[in-house]
């Protein structure tokens, strides 16, 4: 029997013995897991950074603030109007065409607004036109059209398509807003 | 045999704890935009796509556009980063946000945030202090998300009576709530206050879900309860809880097996067998399948059928040697790099299909078998990390690849700037403008002139001018003629005819003087519009060959930054992958053990009943 539990009492110690480099391992293990955690946030941030600052300069080689032109695309509650898709021209040419999914859909009702179209136009006159296609009042197919013409000055412009529902015609209206 | 309980309960529970702890740019309501960039921002946001977005609002600060929105965009950037994992981000930005004098309502939102953002970095004093600092503009939807972090909050610092006394200020039926219920529940029976714990999974478990979330979460809180009361064999009550989870649900494997456990331990083993043979029907994967294949058995051993139990046993020893070496074709896959593959997302160019790709179980062969793995909170979280680096090399590749065509574009202008200098400097037109310049004040100085004068004639018209010549003809005429002849009457009608002319002309002096000066002005902006383009044009000029520098120093040097960064990026993949796979053969190597332990039982039980039956022969 005092056999029996001097065995006990070994094996216990052996196993506190393994165990002890054991939880170095394991504490180890989890610093380095840390230390690559804050590495991989650290490269996020930097990432973002250079991200950022070739965004930046991407616009300026590509749309040089005197010629820039930008249109904009927001929806209110989108109750009379599903939304499939919008086609955009500039003087008869078309610029963008834009097919959405639920996604976009749903986050233009929140209040998000999308950048559908960059790109450069000359000063004076334009005429912009933009095409929605959807599902109107009761579910009906639904295409409508909206055109404005515009005065380019030297400065970056932004429009701004706005699809509002205008609940006393009960019929979806397409707004167009230039932005100062 | 004995039921391994804390492993059930374990994995009922695994799973649960918390849920996502979103941006606070209010999801569920409209945003008022007042800055185009901010509604671009969340735009992005909206669509879980974090990375554009956080980008957005980084170019706006630059390009300071969102100033009229300038603390909702701060307070949605710290929202951003929160969901981004940049917690340390997330922190400057509510601290100094919350420095600002800001409005009430964005106060308590960053505050709120700071709150989740200290309980996800474990400070949960500080984590409650902060929501203490969120007074009563928290809109009325984000209640009972507040409610929920502050039971959360408690639960963590083991402060039970606290998370209760929350649980009641829940007003009506919220997810929020289920959640807290759930994790009061579990957290009380885990400390042994099993009647208060039970209380709590107990609503949770009969309540009337309205989302498959809700189902889900209905579903964990029984099958925890029902672990809870075999646990202290309560088997009754156990197969109640049991029986309310879903037979079609994820959790439907473990529920049946505890069900068989419930009625075994009331020593009804027949009735134990109906739920586990639907069981053994099942994926042989699934560790409660698995376990069935030994419980069978045991249970016809029970009702002294040793002949079914060793056709049984047998049958298991089978099982559980494939199941091995299926494990050991698993192992091999994960080390060949077929489970990483599995977790890059085929279009990594669609930011808003990552966190949609995360939600569903890879497609990999090793994914039934890593199940319990994947759903866990810390597997998701490497999962998590080893996608975003995906991303950031998938951003950084599209960047190497667009600089090239930026530099070619650069090339191109500067080698048409330099073949037009020429045409563009020898161009007589531009020399023309000072001629013009030299006219336009020769004829604003005679206006002046005439104007100083009341020169009146000086504004006769050509017809007038005509007449006025004729006239002037007459009167030499008549001069020459009046030292012979007697003219008088000819020279009053000279007179009147002058007279009337004049008259005429001087009638019309304001409307035409007006007319003159007003063509002076619109000169003026003509030739003022044309000395700007000229200027404009020189400057362009001037300008563009250090303009042409400076892009192109620009795209040196982000170029170099793409590189240092790419291999930093490529590192951490590197051991991004390394931890996925070392994670998953420590999973398989758990079912390994788990099988391997089964299989000696079986083998055991086996060779047991061999022996007994023997000895039965023998006598």
């Amino acid at each position: 029997m005092k056999v029996l539990k001097n065995i006990t009492y070994f094996l216990m110690g052996a196993c506190l013995l393994l165990a002890i480099p054991l939880a170095h391992a394991a504490d180890k293990a989890a610093s380095s897991q840390r230390a690559l955690d804050n590495q991989i946030q650290d490269l996020k941030q930097q990432v973002l950074e250079l991200n950022r600052d070739l965004f930046l300069l991407e616009e300026d080689l590509l749309f040089p603030a005197n010629t820039q032109f930008s249109v904009f695309l927001s929806m209110d509650a989108g109750q009379l109007f599903e939304l499939d898709s919008v086609q955009l021209k500039i003087d008869d040419k078309i610029v963008a065409n834009h097919l959405y999914t639920e996604r976009e859909i749903a986050a233009l009702r929140r209040g998000g607004v999308q950048r559908l179209y960059i790109g450069n136009l000359a000063s004076g006159k334009h005429e912009l036109v933009a095409f929605f296609t959807g599902q109107g009042p009761s579910k009906r197919d639904y295409r409508r059209g909206t055109t404005v013409t515009i005065e380019k000055t030297t400065d970056p412009q932004y429009v701004e398509l706005k699809i509002i529902d205008n609940t006393t015609k009960e019929q979806p209206e397409f707004n167009v807003k230039v932005w100062e | 045999m004995r039921l391994n309980l804390f492993h059930h309960l374990f994995i009922a529970t695994a799973l649960m704890l918390t849920m996502p702890l979103l941006a606070s740019a209010d999801s569920d309501r409209q945003h008022v935009v007042k800055e185009l960039s901010y509604g671009v921002a969340l735009y992005n946001f909206f669509q879980e796509k974090y990375f554009s977005s956080i980008t957005d609002l980084m170019v706006a600060q630059k390009r300071q556009t969102n100033e009229k929105q300038q603390f909702d965009s701060e307070l949605l950037l710290g929202g951003l980063y929160l969901s981004y994992d940049l917690h340390a981000q997330a922190g400057q930005v509510l601290d100094q946000l919350l420095q600002a004098d800001i409005p009430a309502e964005i106060r308590d939102r960053a505050w709120f945030n700071l709150a989740k953002l200290r309980y996800q970095r474990g400070f949960y004093p500080e984590a409650e202090q902060a929501l203490i600092q969120v007074k009563d503009s928290l809109p009325d939807y984000r209640q009972a998300e507040r409610l929920n972090l502050l039971a959360n909050i408690y639960l963590n610092q083991q402060q039970y009576d606290k998370a209760v006394a929350t649980l009641k200020e829940f007003d009506g039926d919220s997810s929020w709530e289920a959640y807290a219920q759930f994790n009061l529940g579990v957290a009380l029976v885990k400390l042994g206050k099993l009647e208060e714990g039970i209380e709590q999974l107990t609503r949770v478990g009969k309540m009337k879900p309205d989302s498959s979330e809700q189902l889900a979460l209905r579903d964990k809180a029984n099958l925890a309860l029902g672990y809870a009361y075999l646990k202290h064999r309560q088997p009754e009550a156990a197969s109640e809880a049991f029986n309310r989870v879903r037979l079609n649900g994820a959790l439907s494997n473990q529920a049946l097996l505890g069900v068989g456990w419930a009625w075994n331990m009331q020593s009804q083993y027949n009735m134990a067998l109906l739920p586990w043979i639907e069981l053994k029907s099942r994926s042989t994967f699934d560790p409660a399948v698995q376990e069935s294949y030994l419980a069978i058995p045991y249970n016809f051993e029970k009702i002294a059928k040793p002949n079914l139990a060793l056709i049984y046993y047998t049958g298991a020893t089978k099982s559980y040697e494939a199941q091995l070496r299926k494990l050991e074709n698993i192992s091999k896959a994960i080390d060949g790099g077929e489970l990483l593959q599995a977790l890059k997302p085929a279009n990594l160019g669609d930011e808003t299909a990552l966190s949609l790709y995360r939600s569903k179980l890879p497609k990999s062969i090793t994914a039934p078998y890593l199940y319990s793995l994947m759903a866990t909170h810390e597997f998701q979280n490497v999962l998590k990390n080893y996608q975003d680096l995906l991303y950031l090399d998938y951003v950084l590749t599209r960047w190497q690849r667009n600089l090239p065509a930026y530099s070619l574009m650069l090339q191109e202008r500067r080698r048409a700037y330099q073949q037009k200098l020429p045409e563009v400097t020898r161009d007589t037109r531009l020399k023309k403008l000072q001629q013009l310049e030299l006219q336009r004040n020769a004829l604003a100085d005679k206006v002046t002139r005439i104007e100083n004068n009341q020169d009146v004639l000086a504004l006769a018209a050509e017809d007038e001018l005509e007449q006025l010549a004729q006239l002037e003809a007459v009167k030499r005429n008549l001069q020459r003629a009046g030292k012979k002849q007697d003219i008088a009457e000819l020279r009053q009608r000279y007179e009147i005819l002058y007279g009337l002319l004049y008259w005429q002309i001087a009638d019309d002096y304001v409307p035409r003087e007006w007319q003159l000066k007003k063509g002076i002005k619109e000169l003026d902006t003509a030739l003022a519009e044309a000395q700007a383009a000229n200027i404009s044009l020189k400057n362009a000029w001037n300008q563009a060959p250090v303009s042409f520098e400076g892009y192109a120093g620009r795209i040196n040097k982000q170029n170099s930054r793409i590189k240092t960064l790419e291999v930093k990026v490529q590192a951490a993949l590197r051991q991004q992958e390394k931890r996925i796979q070392t994670i998953a053969r420590q999973a398989l190597d758990q079912q390994r053990r788990r099988i391997e332990s089964y299989l000696v039982r079986a083998r055991f039980a086996q060779a047991r009943l061999y022996d007994s039956m023997a000895r039965a022969g023998e006598q």
